[in-house]
C-alpha cells in the first residue's frame, strides 16, 4: 500500500515475491527451536501476503485471467524438483483467494487443479467431477494442500490412501465415492491394461460401457 | 397453448408442419423403413430370440429416445406452462410409458430369458474372453429395465431360486453384481418413495410408516442374505438407499421423531412378547441414521418418555427401565438423565408411603384430603413453568405439611412447587347427582372459589388466583366453553374475555361419573420447535467436540491424529457418540480458524496454536 499510484506487475513479480515473503519468514527463524519455526512461519508472512495480494487485485484489470497467467508462469518454471512444484501448488491457492477470502470457491479450485495437476494426479478427471457434483462450501487451504499430498501417494485404484489417515472429509468422501463405484471393478481389470491414462475411463462404467479397450 | 400462437400460424398448419418433421426423423433413424419404432420393434421380435432381440431391444430403445427427446423439444412451451401447471405426466414420461406399454408388456418373458441365457453365455465366454460386446449389451438392457420401470417388475417376478441363480451368474462376471446392486438398490428407492409418498396423506401415522419400512428393511436383507449370500457390495447399496431414504424423513418430519413417536406408541401399549422383536427392529432402522439424528432421537425419546411419566396413569416404571436398558445405545446422550427421571418416581412411591407415617405421627395436622407429591430433581427433568399460584387454604395446609416432611428427610434442599403440573379431583355436587371431576390445580383453584360466591367476576378470579391472564383463559376455557360447561358464563360465548362473568352451572349432567377436563395445550409452532432442536444440537455437539479437541491439543502441544482421536473418544463416551467424519470436520474448522495446524512434513500431526 505505497502512496504512489499502485505499479504494475505481472505474474512473474508477483510469483517472485512470493517466494521472497516465504523464505524471507523461514530465515527470521532460524536459530529458534523447531517447534516454534514452524508456528512463527505461519504467523509471520501473513501481512505481507495479505499486502502482496492487494496489488494482485489492483493489477488483476491488466491480465487477461489468473488461469492463463498461471499458465504463462507455469510454461517457465522448472518443476523437476518437487518442492519448487509444491510451492507454486501453494502460490496457485494464494492467487486465487478473491478478495482477501481465507478460502476460495469450487469452481476457481476445481479450474485450477484441472490447469495445475495435470498429469501430475491419476484421478484428476474424477476427483474434479466429484468436487464438482458434491461440495458446496468452499476450499480451505488446508484441504488444498491435502490435495496434493493425496495426488502424490495415491494410484488409480486408491492404493496408496490410508483409511486411518487425518485425510480431510472431502478426500475421505471422494474415496468412498470411488470404491462404491468403481474400485470393485478396477481390481479385475488391472491386469486388461497395460498402460497408465491420466483419465482412466474405467470409472465411467455407467454412463456407457467402454470398460476394456485396450 | 403451444408456441404456434406466437407465431401467428394456426394449429392445423403448424400440427402437419410438426407431423412432417417427426416423420422425416423416424425415416432418419430407422434407415429406410419408415415405421413407428416400438410397434415395429413388437413385429420384428416376434421371430427373434435370444440376442437379437436385446440388440433390437438395445437399438430401438435408442431411437426411441432420440424421438422423445426431440418432441419434449419441440413442446417446450407447453411442458413448462400447461403440464406442470396441471401436474400432468411430464412429456418424458409419458413417452418412457408409450415404450413400455407395447414393448414390455408383451415380450417381457422372452426378454428376461433372453437375459439368462446371454448370462449364461457370458459365463461361458469368460475362460476365452473373446465377446466384450456381449456384455456390454447385457449391461445396456439392465439399463434399460432401470430406466423404464422394468427393473421393478423384473425382480419381482423372480423367485428366490431365480434370483440365486442369476446372483451366482453376475458375481461371476466382473461388475456384474455391481449392476445388480444398483439395479437393487434403485427398486429399493422406488419402493421406498413408494411408502413415503403414499403415507403422505396419513402422515400422523408413524406407526404404520414405521412397521412398513421395518418390513421393507426386512424384505431386502432377506433378499440379500438369501441369495445373494449377503454381499458385502449389495449390503452397502442398500445402506446407502436406506439412510438416504431416512434422511430425507417424511413430509418434513424427520426420521428420528417418527422413530421417538413409534417407540412412545408401543410402550404405551404397554408389555407384550412381541415387543422385544419390534424394538430389535426399530433399532436396526436407528442403524441408518446419523450420529447427530441419533442425538436427537434420544431427546425427543426423554421428551415423551417425561410426557409419559407424568400425565399417563398406566406408566410402569420397571417397564420403562426394561426399555431404557434395550435402547440405551441409541439414547447415550441422555441415558443418564432418564435413569435418574426413573429413581425419582421410585423415590416418589417410598415418600408417599413416609409422609402417611409421618403424618400419622403428629396428631394435629389432619389435612382432610389425600395428598400426594412427586418430587422431581432439578435439570433431569424438561424445564416446567412454575407459575405463582394463589391455593386455597385447604392446600396450603398440605403444602406445609409436605415441606416439613421434606425437611426431616433432606434439610438443605429447595422445594419448588410446579403448580402447572398438578392434578386434582373434586366431587362436583350437581342437581342431578355428583360427579368427580379431574382438573388441574389452577381449575381446581378456580372451582373452590365458588363454595363461596354464586357469581364470580373474571377480574375477581384473577386477583384470587393471582394468575396471569393468558394463564387464567387457559384454566377457565375448558370449564366454561368446552363440552363441559361446568360454569356458566356471561355473556355465553366461545371466548373468555376480562368482563366476563361466571357462575356454578347447578344444571350440568354427564352420564358418566367421572369427567376429565382437559387443558389446552400451549400453542406452539411445531415445524419451528422441530427445527429449533436440531440446529441446537448441531451446534452444541460441535461445540463440544471442538472444546474437547482444544483441551486435549493445550495439554500436548503436538498429537497425532490417531492419538488426538482416541483421547477425544475417550473423553466424550460419556456424552455423545462421536462420529468420524464429524470430528474431521471439526478439526478442519479449527484449522480454518487457526486454533491448529499440520504438520508441514507429517500430515498426521497437528500442532496446537497457542
Amino acid at each position: 500500500m505505497g502512496s504512489s499510484a499502485p505499479h504494475q506487475v505481472d505474474i512473474f513479480e508477483v510469483y517472485r515475491r512470493y517466494c521472497d515473503i516465504r523464505s524471507a519468514s523461514k530465515r527470521l527463524c532460524i536459530g529458534g527451536d523447531r517447534q516454534d519455526d514452524e508456528l512463527k512461519e505461519a504467523s509471520f508472512p501473513r501481512d505481507a501476503l495479505n499486502c502482496l495480494l492487494k496489488l494482485v487485485d489492483s493489477n488483476l484489470h491488466l491480465w487477461t485471467s489468473i488461469f492463463s497467467e498461471l499458465l504463462r508462469l507455469m510454461s517457465r518454471l522448472d518443476f523437476m524438483v518437487d518442492l519448487e512444484f509444491s510451492h507454486f501448488y501453494d502460490f496457485v491457492f494464494f492467487i486465487c483467494r478473491e478478495n482477501g477470502q481465507k478460502n476460495i470457491t469450487v469452481s476457481r479450485a476445481v479450474t485450477a487443479w484441472r490447469l495445475v495437476l495435470a498429469g501430475r494426479f491419476r484421478l484428476l478427471n474424477q476427483w474434479c467431477d466429484f468436487v464438482e457434483k458434491n461440495q458446496r462450501h468452499n476450499i480451505s487451504e488446508d484441504t488444498w494442500q491435502q490435495v496434493l499430498a493425496f495426488s502424490r501417494c495415491v494410484y488409480e485404484n486408491l492404493e496408496g490412501y490410508d483409511p486411518e489417515g487425518a485425510w480431510p472429509v472431502l478426500i475421505d468422501d471422494f474415496v468412498e465415492h470411488m470404491s462404491r463405484f468403481g474400485f470393485y471393478v478396477l481390481k479385475n481389470l488391472q491386469l486388461t491394461c497395460s498402460s497408465v491414462f491420466f483419465s482412466c475411463p474405467y470409472f465411467s462404467l455407467f454412463q456407457g460401457v467402454s470398460i476394456i479397450r485396450s | 397453448m403451444t408456441m404456434n400462437e406466437e407465431k401467428t400460424i394456426d394449429l392445423g398448419q403448424g400440427w402437419e408442419l410438426m407431423q412432417r418433421v417427426n416423420t422425416q426423423l423416424k425415416n432418419n433413424l430407422d434407415g429406410l423403413e419408415p415405421k413407428l419404432s416400438y410397434e415395429d420393434t413388437e413385429n420384428l421380435s416376434l421371430e427373434k430370440h435370444g440376442e437379437s432381440i436385446l440388440t433390437e431391444l438395445v437399438h430401438r430403445w435408442d431411437h426411441h429416445i432420440e424421438i422423445v427427446n426431440w418432441l419434449s423439444n419441440c413442446f417446450q412451451y407447453l411442458e413448462g406452462n400447461y403440464i406442470s401447471q396441471n401436474s400432468l405426466p411430464s412429456l418424458h414420461e409419458v413417452g418412457i410409458t408409450c415404450f413400455r406399454v407395447p414393448v414390455y408388456q408383451e415380450l417381457y418373458g422372452r426378454l428376461s430369458e433372453a437375459v439368462i441365457s446371454l448370462n449364461n453365455n457370458l459365463l461361458k465366454n469368460q475362460a476365452n474372453k473373446g465377446e466384450h460386446i456381449d456384455r456390454s449389451l447385457l449391461k445396456n438392457v439392465l439399463d434399460i429395465f432401470v430406466e423404464v420401470g422394468m427393473g421393478k417388475t423384473y425382480r419381482k417376478n423372480y423367485k428366490v431360486e431365480d434370483l440365486s441363480r442369476m446372483a451366482e451368474l453376475c458375481s461371476q462376471i466382473p461388475g456384474g453384481l455391481i449392476i445388480i446392486s444398483r439395479i437393487f438398490a434403485a427398486h429399493l428407492v422406488v419402493e421406498a418413495r413408494a411408502l413415503v409418498e403414499h403415507d403422505e396423506d396419513a402422515a400422523s401415522n408413524e406407526k404404520d410408516f414405521v412397521m412398513k419400512a421395518i418390513k421393507l428393511r426386512d424384505k431386502y436383507y432377506t433378499y440379500t442374505n438369501d441369495c445373494f449370500k449377503g454381499e458385502t457390495c449389495l449390503l452397502l447399496d442398500l445402506k446407502i438407499a436406506f439412510q438416504e431414504f431416512w434422511r430425507k424423513g417424511v413430509v418434513g418430519m424427520s426420521c428420528s421423531k417418527i422413530l421417538a413417536s413409534f417407540c412412545d406408541n408401543i410402550i404405551r401399549k404397554g408389555g407384550n412378547e412381541a415387543i422385544e422383536e419390534t424394538l430389535q427392529k426399530v433399532e436396526d432402522l436407528l442403524d441408518y441414521i446419523t450420529c447427530a439424528d441419533r442425538d436427537l432421537f434420544a431427546k425427543f425419546y426423554w421428551k415423551k418418555m417425561t410426557q409419559r411419566l407424568l400425565f399417563y396413569k398406566n406408566a410402569n416404571v420397571e417397564f420403562e427401565a426394561f426399555i431404557l436398558t434395550q435402547l440405551r445405545w441409541h439414547l447415550q446422550p441422555f441415558i443418564g438423565k432418564m435413569g435418574q427421571m426413573l429413581r425419582d418416581l421410585t423415590l416418589a412411591k417410598q415418600n408417599e408411603v413416609a409422609f402417611e407415617d409421618f403424618l400419622s405421627t403428629i396428631p394435629y395436622i389432619d389435612l382432610g384430603i389425600d395428598f400426594a407429591v412427586t418430587v422431581l430433581t432439578d435439570r433431569r427433568w424438561p424445564c416446567y413453568k412454575s407459575f405463582h399460584l394463589n391455593l386455597p387454604t385447604e392446600m396450603v395446609k398440605c403444602v406445609k405439611a409436605f415441606t416439613e416432611f421434606y425437611q426431616t428427610k433432606k434439610n438443605c434442599r429447595k422445594l419448588t412447587w410446579i403448580n402447572s403440573l398438578g392434578t386434582c379431583k373434586l366431587i362436583g355436587n350437581f342437581e342431578s347427582k355428583s360427579m368427580e371431576l379431574v382438573v388441574t390445580t389452577a381449575q381446581a383453584c378456580a372451582l373452590l372459589l365458588f363454595n363461596e360466591f354464586d357469581r364470580i367476576k373474571y377480574s375477581d378470579i384473577k386477583v384470587s388466583l393471582k394468575l396471569p391472564d393468558k394463564d387464567l383463559v387457559r384454566v377457565l376455557q375448558p370449564l366454561s366453553c368446552a363440552k363441559h360447561k361446568i360454569l356458566k358464563k356471561e355473556p355465553n360465548t366461545q371466548t373468555i374475555s376480562p368482563s366476563d362473568y361466571f357462575e356454578f352451572n347447578s344444571e350440568f349432567t354427564d352420564r358418566r361419573k367421572r369427567i376429565k377436563i382437559s387443558i389446552p395445550p400451549l400453542v406452539e409452532k411445531k415445524v419451528v420447535v422441530d427445527d429449533e432442536t436440531r440446529v441446537q444440537n448441531r451446534i452444541h455437539r460441535s461445540n463440544v467436540i471442538g472444546a474437547t479437541i482444544m483441551r486435549i491439543m493445550k495439554r500436548h502441544k503436538v498429537l497425532g491424529f490417531q492419538r488426538l482421536s482416541k483421547e477425544c473418544l475417550e473423553q466424550l463416551c460419556s456424552k455423545l457418540k462421536l462420529h468420524r467424519r464429524e470430528f474431521k470436520m471439526q478439526i478442519e474448522s479449527l484449522i480454518e480458524q487457526e486454533y491448529l495446524m499440520r504438520d508441514k512434513s507429517n500430515p498426521n500431526l497437528f500442532r496446537y496454536i497457542p
